[in-house]
């Protein structure tokens, strides 16, 4: 009886356009924010464009040709980067310092043998999340991850010369053996594919593998620096890439390109979070409005009960829960809208290869329920103190 | 137990007001009172009623309840008054003109009363109303509003009744009616009431009169 009387002149049309812009809000809204949080996923090494990792080495140009040690990185080059701002994570690849062979012998496969280069980087800047990625001198296998190119070139190889082409699944099961030579020692151990990166261009190993073949059969004790693993704070695009022209420095053009289009949806998801946020606070005002209007309205009526010894809260707590109910009504719709709204978005990034979560962010959620209850809140707290004025 | 000192409403400042009149003096009110407030129109008596009721603060003086003034009073004490101290009749009655009677009398019984709503109905059956009880009251005439804003204020476990004009409009029978029923209400309750009225004195029903 009582909500009646106050909400019986309440404006039907000014209230259905204002619930239409709460819902384009949070429809906004919460799209926006599962979008970013998917970008943002990619820092988290779940993958949806690529990750944030990039291979670096110093570039060759025709004067440092000549000169081997001018690609090195030097100490305090290796310091500046680790310190750098755009940089969050950085370590050295470490390179082979003895002799490499690698050699398959399988059925139906052609025999071959070939000196290899192998790399070694530490696991947290791995692009690949393989098992088995372990190594001690006590086990029976070194586990490989080649690159994935490697796989394209051997295939195209493969059809060239009619012989069966091999898929990832099937060269994980081919059995390889690693000839290691070095100080007037050799020794053969047998290696097997667990993983295939997209960053690397070298067959890689565990470290402890490399630790140990350094140590057993390398002629030089110091081990020279000529490439780099760094996580990039995508964030900071353009600091990274001053750091990399200052140091002379290249990386894959793809792998920038990634981190580019990320840097650009961050730019563009960030400015439609805003405009949603706008929105919303829209809404939140004219909610404000529109309550103090229904009070200037529905003064005389306010005035009777607070006379007749009704309390202002237990007044304007009728306009906390009548505009709770809204917003919950508003939030339930909002969300099969937004599945809907997704599904058309994920089926038009699948068709670019892009995978996202199939569930809503929950942060998105979280944050249309705290916004809803926030202004609902707000606008109480103003019918309150506008409803003690009228006492 | 209501205690008021010199008090003098502003608009009123400016006017000789006779020996008699109580502005500008010191007296007090017991709980347990039966008062007549008589005054011709226009010397403050809807003024008296809304300074003790807390809708007024342009007055000079003091006016306490049980000791405490009320200018110190916050929201909370004004609103547990008026729910369980206070009960008023309106001079403009304050009813709400788009319920019906039955609901009117229901907003007030809802935040507590010692009848029971079946109880409500016999009073407003009493004064002549009970055929009415689903018409809007905006659509009653102005005598059957009062009788209904009487009924409406005897509903709450009052301590004391302000009446402002309350018969104005009523016959002398319907008058003889509603004054039975208060002050057999207020008898119930042991309460007291102050009645404003523009010459009346109800065969001296009641214990005191005051003057503007």
């Amino acid at each position: 009886m009582l909500k009646n009387l106050i909400f019986r002149k309440v404006n039907r049309a000014q209230l259905g356009i204002l619930s239409l812009g709460a819902f384009v809000g949070f429809l906004f809204l919460l799209s926006v924010v599962h979008y970013l949080g998917e970008i943002m996923n990619l820092t988290n090494g779940q993958e949806t464009l690529g990750s944030n990792l990039v291979v670096a080495q110093k570039k060759v140009t025709k004067y440092s040709a000549f000169d081997e040690t001018s690609t090195l990185f030097e100490t305090e080059e290796l310091d500046r980067l680790r310190a750098h701002p755009a940089i969050k994570k950085m370590e050295p690849v470490v390179n082979n310092q003895f002799y490499v062979s690698l050699a398959m012998r399988e059925e139906g496969l052609p025999y071959f043998s070939t000196d290899i280069f192998i790399q070694a980087v530490s696991n947290d800047l791995l692009d690949v999340q393989a098992e088995d990625w372990t190594w001690d001198e006590n086990a029976a296998l070194v586990p490989l991850i080649m690159p994935r190119d490697f796989m394209l070139m051997l295939n195209q190889f493969a059809a060239s010369y009619k012989i069966p082409q091999v898929s990832e699944d099937i060269a994980k099961t081919l059995n390889f053996t690693l000839e290691i030579r070095g100080k007037g020692q050799k020794k053969s151990v047998r290696a097997r594919i667990v993983g295939f990166s997209n960053q690397m261009n070298s067959v890689l190993v565990p470290m402890s593998f490399m630790d140990y073949g350094n140590s057993q059969y390398a002629a030089q004790e110091q081990m020279p620096v000529s490439q780099l693993v760094i996580q990039m704070d995508e964030r900071n695009y353009a600091g990274f890439e001053k750091i990399m022209e200052e140091l002379n420095l290249e990386i894959k053009e793809n792998e920038l390109l990634v981190v580019k289009i990320q840097g650009m949806l961050y730019v563009v998801l960030g400015a439609l979070f805003f405009i949603a946020l706008i929105i919303i606070g829209l809404c939140g005002l004219l909610i404000l409005q529109f309550s103090m209007l229904l009070l200037s309205e529905s003064a005389y009526e306010i005035q009777t009960l607070l006379r007749l010894g009704y309390h202002p809260k237990q007044l304007s707590r009728l306009f906390f829960m009548y505009f709770l109910k809204r917003f919950a009504w508003i939030i339930l719709l909002t969300l099969p809208a937004f599945f809907l709204m997704k599904y058309g978005i994920d089926q038009a990034m699948m068709q670019y290869g892009l995978v996202v979560s199939p569930w809503p962010s929950v942060l998105g959620i979280a944050l249309l329920l705290a916004l809803g209850f926030g202004i609902t809140f707000g606008n109480y707290l103003a019918v309150t103190k506008k409803m003690y004025r009228m006492l | 137990m209501i205690r008021i000192e010199n008090i003098m409403p502003e608009p009123l400042a400016g006017f000789k007001h006779g020996e008699q009149s109580i502005w500008g003096k010191t007296f007090t009110i017991s709980f347990q009172d039966k008062i007549l407030l008589n005054a011709s129109s226009g010397k403050g008596k809807t003024t008296l009623i809304s300074i003790l009721f807390g809708l007024r603060k342009d007055y000079s003086g003091s006016v306490f309840i049980q000791e405490q003034n009320i200018r110190n009073f916050d929201v909370e004490t004004w609103t547990k008054l008026r729910r369980e101290v206070f009960s008023v009749v309106f001079q403009d009655l304050q009813l709400l003109p788009q319920l019906s009677l039955e609901e009117n009398l229901r907003i007030k019984h809802d935040l507590g009363s010692d009848l029971s709503f079946d109880e409500v109905l016999e009073l407003i059956q009493a004064l002549g109303l009970g055929d009415k009880l689903k018409q809007t009251s905006g659509t009653l005439s102005f005598g059957q509003q009062q009788r209904v804003a009487i009924v409406r204020a005897l509903i709450p476990s009052f301590e004391f009744l302000l009446m402002d004009e309350p018969f104005s409009h009523l016959d002398a029978e319907n008058t003889a009616l509603a004054l039975s029923l208060i002050l057999n209400r207020c008898e119930k309750l042991n309460a007291g009431c102050l009645l404003s009225t523009l010459g009346d004195t109800y065969n001296n029903r009641f214990d005191q009169m005051l003057y503007l």
